[in-house]
Parts: C-alpha cells; sequence; structure tokens
C-alpha cells in the first residue's frame, strides 16, 4: 500500500464516518455547530494519530492476549491528556464538548484502527493511516456541522438532534453519488461499501 | 509475564497523564476561575448597582457544613454606595447525579436570594444540565427567594409535592439544587449573626 493510497483511503474510499459508519455517537451529538465540531474534530485526530503511532511502536512487545487491555490503556492515557489540554488551553471548548470529549476513549475507530492495522504496521505506515483516518472522520465531522448549521438557520430541526441523523444520511449519499459518479464511473462493483470490512473485537468469527 | 507487561503498561501510561496533570494544573485552575468570574460578573449584572466588597474567608467548621463544604472558603462582601449589602457565598449541594454541584449564591443580609448560578457540575448533558443559566433560566426563578417569604412547599421540586420545575428524566439534578439552597438559606436565616464570624484576609 503506497503512502497516498493510505490517506486516500481514510479520507476517501474507506471514510470512517460516511463509508465505515464509525464513531457515530460523537458524530452525531457534537455536529449542532462548526466550532464544536472542529474541536472534537482535532482532538480525535490526535488521539487517533498517538495511539496508532504509540501502539505500532510497542506491538512487538504486545501478546495477543493482552492486547486489548493494553490498547485501551494507551487510548485512555491519551485521551486523558487531551481532555486535560483542551481543559487547560480552550476552556469554552471543554464546556461545549462536555462528557464527548472523556468519550472518545470509546469511539470505535480507534480501538478499531488499533486492532486491525497499528498492531501490524510499521510506525510510519500506522501515523499516515492515523492522519488519514482522522481527518476522514474529522473532515465528515465539520461537513456534517457546516451543514447542520447553515440549515439550522432556515429549519430549526436542523440543529435538532434528528437533524443529525438526517444531516449524515444526506452526506452518506452524496458520498455514494460522487463515488459512484466521478471516482469510478466505470466499475460500480468497487463500491466503497462493498469492500467494507467490519473490525470484530470480540467474539469468534469466522 | 503477560501480567507483567500490562503492569509495565499501565505504569507507563499513568506517568504519562501524571506528567500531564502536573503541567496543566495552574492554567487549568486559572481557566477554572477565569470561567467562575466571568459567571460572577454575569451574574451580577442583572443586579441593579451592586459591587464587589472585600473578601474574607469563612473558617466556622457548623456553618461551612451546612453549605457543603469541608474547607474554609472565600466569601466577598456585595456592596451598594460603599455599604455592604450583601455576601457571594459559595455552596455545594452534595447529591448531584454525578458528583457534586457547586453553586455562587448572592444573598442580601436579610438573607434573601439576589441571583444564583451553577458554577460547576457533571450532570447529564441534555437531562440534567438544565441547571446551568446556559442551557435553560431554570435557576433563575429562584431570585427573591427567603424563607420567611417562600412557604415550605416552595423549597421542593414537584416530584416530590412541591412546585418547583423539576426536569424530565432528571428529577435528583434539581432536587439536589433546591436542596442545596434550601439548606444553605436555613442556614444563613437561623444565624442573623453569621456575617460576624467572617475573617478579613
Amino acid at each position: 500500500m503506497t503512502r497516498m493510497t493510505t490517506l486516500t483511503q481514510g479520507l476517501w474510499t474507506q471514510n470512517p464516518a460516511l463509508v465505515q459508519l464509525l464513531g457515530l455517537c460523537p458524530l452525531l451529538a457534537v455536529s449542532n455547530t462548526i466550532a464544536t465540531a472542529t474541536g472534537l474534530a482535532i482532538a480525535t485526530l490526535a488521539v487517533l494519530v498517538g495511539a496508532n503511532l504509540s501502539i505500532s511502536l510497542i506491538r512487538a512487545w504486545v501478546p495477543d492476549t493482552i492486547r486489548l487491555p493494553a490498547f485501551i490503556l494507551v487510548i485512555a492515557a491519551l485521551t486523558t491528556c487531551a481532555e486535560r489540554l483542551v481543559q487547560a488551553y480552550d476552556y469554552n471548548l471543554y464546556e461545549s464538548l462536555g462528557i464527548f470529549l472523556p468519550l472518545i476513549v470509546t469511539n470505535c475507530l480507534i480501538l478499531g484502527r488499533a486492532d486491525a492495522l497499528a498492531r501490524r504496521t510499521p510506525p510510519w505506515a500506522s501515523f499516515l493511516d492515523g492522519i488519514g483516518q482522522g481527518l476522514g472522520f474529522g473532515l465528515a465531522l465539520i461537513a456534517l456541522g457546516a451543514l447542520r448549521e447553515l440549515a439550522g438557520s432556515v429549519v430549526l430541526l436542523a440543529i435538532l438532534p434528528p437533524g443529525a441523523f438526517i444531516g449524515l444520511g444526506i452526506l452518506v449519499a452524496a458520498h455514494r453519488l460522487i463515488h459512484r459518479r466521478l471516482v469510478r464511473p466505470q466499475d460500480p462493483a468497487s463500491l466503497p461499501s462493498t469492500e467494507t470490512k467490519r473490525v470484530r473485537t470480540t467474539g469468534d468469527v469466522t | 509475564m503477560n501480567a507483567l507487561k500490562l503492569a509495565i503498561f499501565g505504569f507507563l501510561t499513568s506517568a504519562l497523564v501524571g506528567l500531564v496533570y502536573v503541567w496543566t494544573a495552574e492554567p487549568i485552575a486559572k481557566a477554572q476561575q477565569d470561567a467562575r468570574d466571568a459567571t460572577i460578573r454575569a451574574m451580577l449584572s442583572e443586579v441593579d448597582e451592586i459591587g464587589l466588597g472585600i473578601e474574607t474567608s469563612l473558617t466556622d467548621a457548623r456553618l461551612l457544613e451546612q453549605l457543603g463544604w469541608s474547607t474554609p472558603i472565600v466569601i466577598r462582601a456585595l456592596t451598594r454606595n460603599d455599604a455592604v449589602v450583601g455576601y457571594l457565598v459559595p455552596i455545594r449541594a452534595p447529591s448531584g447525579y454525578s458528583g457534586p454541584i457547586d453553586l455562587i449564591l448572592a444573598v442580601t443580609t436579610e438573607p434573601r436570594i439576589l441571583a444564583v448560578r451553577v458554577t460547576t457540575h457533571r450532570e447529564t448533558p441534555g437531562l440534567g444540565d438544565g441547571i446551568d443559566h446556559r442551557k435553560s433560566d431554570w435557576i433563575q426563578q429562584f431570585a427573591g427567594y427567603a424563607l420567611d417569604t417562600h412557604a415550605a412547599e416552595d423549597w421542593i421540586i414537584r416530584p416530590d409535592g412541591g412546585v418547583i420545575d423539576a426536569f424530565t428524566g432528571a428529577t435528583i439534578t434539581p432536587r439536589a439544587v433546591v436542596n442545596g439552597l434550601r439548606r444553605a438559606m436555613s442556614a444563613l436565616t437561623n444565624d442573623p449573626s453569621w456575617p460576624s464570624k467572617l475573617e478579613v484576609r
């Protein structure tokens, strides 16, 4: 996998929010304005890149049996650090993100990338993947925030919780439409959703 | 062996969190103080011609306990035309849904509530956070409250048989706030000479 495709995968073909539909809880909850969406996007990007990089660095030392607790430790520590830093340097953002800042720990995108990719990928590639996936998630979050804030000035519903679901639906539809018409017009079989592999972290799936 | 490795990871990650904790402690304390000051300024701007007077500290253990504290607090005098007309009393309602709820209470010397605001809370977003003045104006209804003009049911939430509105899905939060307010106001009302316990800093 080249560096370029690592980035475009996260940004477009395997976009975590629009194709894999991961991390929807913060995506739906914090996307009512561009400002909070941007704040959470940056925090998630930082934790994801940090987690991918550090898990890739320790991958030789972590046996399979303890990998999940070890990954959670790393992710939880990075999230706590991110929360403290936001609280220290942008208190208003900390207040408006509220519970969703510590909840980055439970964003399945981050544990998913750690388990599916970083634990068997060298640091540089893991780092790039973190950037790509983090930016993909963040840009989708900001796009949804922008859409809802703009539409909210006309229809109040866009700011309210149902607006998040409707807005995300519109974005997913737009993503598929653009992908089908412009990116891969001659090859409908390569639609991103058909090649999505769900990350499984529990259970014995054959 | 695995347990040892996991312990080492635990130690390393805790060390990282500890470092960041120490590093950010000072800016966070300052940010919280700034946010609290901004809340107080906004709250007092609703009260006519009120100014901030000297800072005093309260160390009387019994009164502190009734206000919800276990350590001394700073009480600021409120002035109008250079005369002390009230006090800015921090109180803590201990039994919130997710830990204590800190409030700042502006009372007259009578005592009557001039205004009150929640300064720190961790109540559930969308359910209990209506006590926050930035989310709803629920907390503003207590302006003007005093024990002698407002009967017992005025200090009880509706689900418990009183008249104060609670929030759907979150009764514990408004109950904690109302109980904290009532307890603090009773303490100040039953001990009219309480300002004599204040010590100039």
